[in-house]
């Protein structure tokens, strides 16, 4: 179970995140939903361990995030983290040796998400589409429980947002997490009908703007309890 | 280890990939030996090495905005935090990757240079050389505690940003002195404490940047 304890974090005087106390059991997702500049990213990062809260703690089975993110956290940042200067077989066979997998195990994982021909392709050649089926063939071969996934949807097409979707209930029906930030409502809509859990929080501004706080969207969330 | 070493031949699969800048240095290094080859036949050893550590002074500083970009830029530190590897094994691996990429090449490149113009003294050049490669070594710590040094001030850390200071300062200082003192024995003295200064600084950097990611 992933928990929090009243966050709260602030760049300067001129910026600052508060969050309640919520958690997240196996098979649900947490999304976060808010304008533009209103922190999401920065708090998923949080989420991740990347950054650290003023106050309170994100913690993963009893201990803090920090401690466990290696081993439980797959995060995809904007730019999901690849080097543009390498092909899509040097990425994979890094991974690959990471997490001990084989390379026909590999192989198998690209094929299924169709990128085979884009075997020996630089990653900086790829379209947005084929960047994010590479980094759900990163999650795959990661196989971490807690996903953290920052506006994955964003310029993608349809058929990318299927595979997206799919992918993401597969994880979840198998007792994965998830913490999504996304403009998008249609994404957990497209969730709800599959008996996943979903929650959805907004980041909602208090004093004029100079500091956002994580509130629970009951009317979202609802209907999915 | 295994893993380590999987880290290690991606990112030098991916360095010489993208080496350009390193064979410029090269043709640039070969350039400049044969013109003050043909220029000043007559020149010394002493004399072309000192003319060659500052031209390897003013490359690494073009090269600075490239080295900087690498190994700690937020993007790809962002993957590899999630990686099974600890910050150790991740700062030790790319340190490796830059003796092999930057600093080697230089050193062979210099080297090479240098026979052209005096085939003669060999045993000159290679301990000349030797000393451009500590130099180098040195170039190259602290971008790395410069980085350290910026990321810890983001974070707030302002003391130990300040207290990093220091480190970053001493190898400096000593290695200015050795060089006004070069000749003489208190020279090489200083010399000798900046060596044994280099695996402190490492481990400095290292310690920052774990400071800062742990």
């Amino acid at each position: 179970m992933f928990l929090t304890t009243n966050i709260t974090f602030s760049y300067s005087e001129q910026f600052s995140i508060r969050a309640p106390s919520f958690s997240i059991k196996k098979g649900e997702a947490f999304f976060v939903m808010g304008e533009n500049g209103a922190g999401k990213s920065t708090f998923l990062r949080l989420c991740a361990g990347l950054l650290s809260p003023d106050t309170g703690m994100f913690s993963w089975e009893n201990k803090p995030i920090k401690e466990t993110s290696s081993s439980n956290v797959s995060y995809l940042g904007g730019s999901f983290g690849f080097e543009d200067d390498s092909t899509v077989a040097q990425t994979v066979r890094l991974l690959g040796c990471l997490y001990e997998r084989s390379l026909q195990e590999i192989k198998t994982i690209v094929k299924d998400f169709l990128l085979i021909e884009s075997w020996h392709k630089k990653i900086g050649t790829l379209s947005y589409g084929q960047r994010l089926r590479l980094a759900i063939v990163r999650l795959h071969i990661e196989k971490k429980p807690c996903w953290i996934l920052d506006e994955p949807l964003n310029g993608l097409d349809e058929e990318g947002r299927y595979i997206f979707i799919t992918a993401l209930n597969n994880h979840l029906r198998n007792k994965g997490i998830a913490f999504i930030a996304t403009h998008e409502s249609d994404m957990f809509l497209n969730l709800q009908d599959k008996g996943v859990g979903v929650k959805v929080y907004d980041l909602e501004p208090y004093k004029k703007k100079l500091g956002y706080a994580l509130v629970l969207n009951y009317a979202q969330t609802k209907r999915n309890l | 280890m295994k893993k380590c070493m999987a880290f290690f031949f991606y990112q030098l699969e991916l360095f010489w990939q993208e080496a350009t800048l390193l064979y410029q240095g090269g043709f640039f290094f070969l350039l400049i030996s044969l013109t003050m080859g043909i220029l000043f036949p007559d020149m010394s050893v002493e004399g072309a090495m000192k003319a060659y550590f500052l031209i390897t002074i003013f490359t690494l500083f073009l090269m600075t905005e490239y080295l900087w970009k690498m190994p700690y830029s937020q993007g790809m530190f962002d993957t590899f935090r999630f990686y099974p590897l600890s910050m150790m094994e991740i700062v030790i691996t790319y340190y490796i990757v830059y003796l092999f990429n930057i600093i080697f090449p230089l050193i062979i490149l210099n080297a090479v240079a240098l026979s052209f113009l005096y085939a003669n003294k060999l045993g000159l050049i290679i301990s000349y050389t030797a000393v451009l490669s500590i130099v180098l070594m040195a170039l190259l710590l602290l971008i790395f505690l410069v980085q350290a040094v910026i990321l810890m001030a983001k974070k707030k850390a302002k003391f130990l940003a300040i207290l990093l200071i220091i480190p970053l300062a001493i190898p400096w200082i000593i290695f200015s002195f050795s060089f006004l003192f070069q000749g003489e024995s208190i020279g090489a003295l200083l010399a000798g404490l900046y060596l044994i200064y280099l695996p402190c600084t490492l481990w400095g950097a290292t310690w920052a940047l774990r400071q800062v990611y742990t």
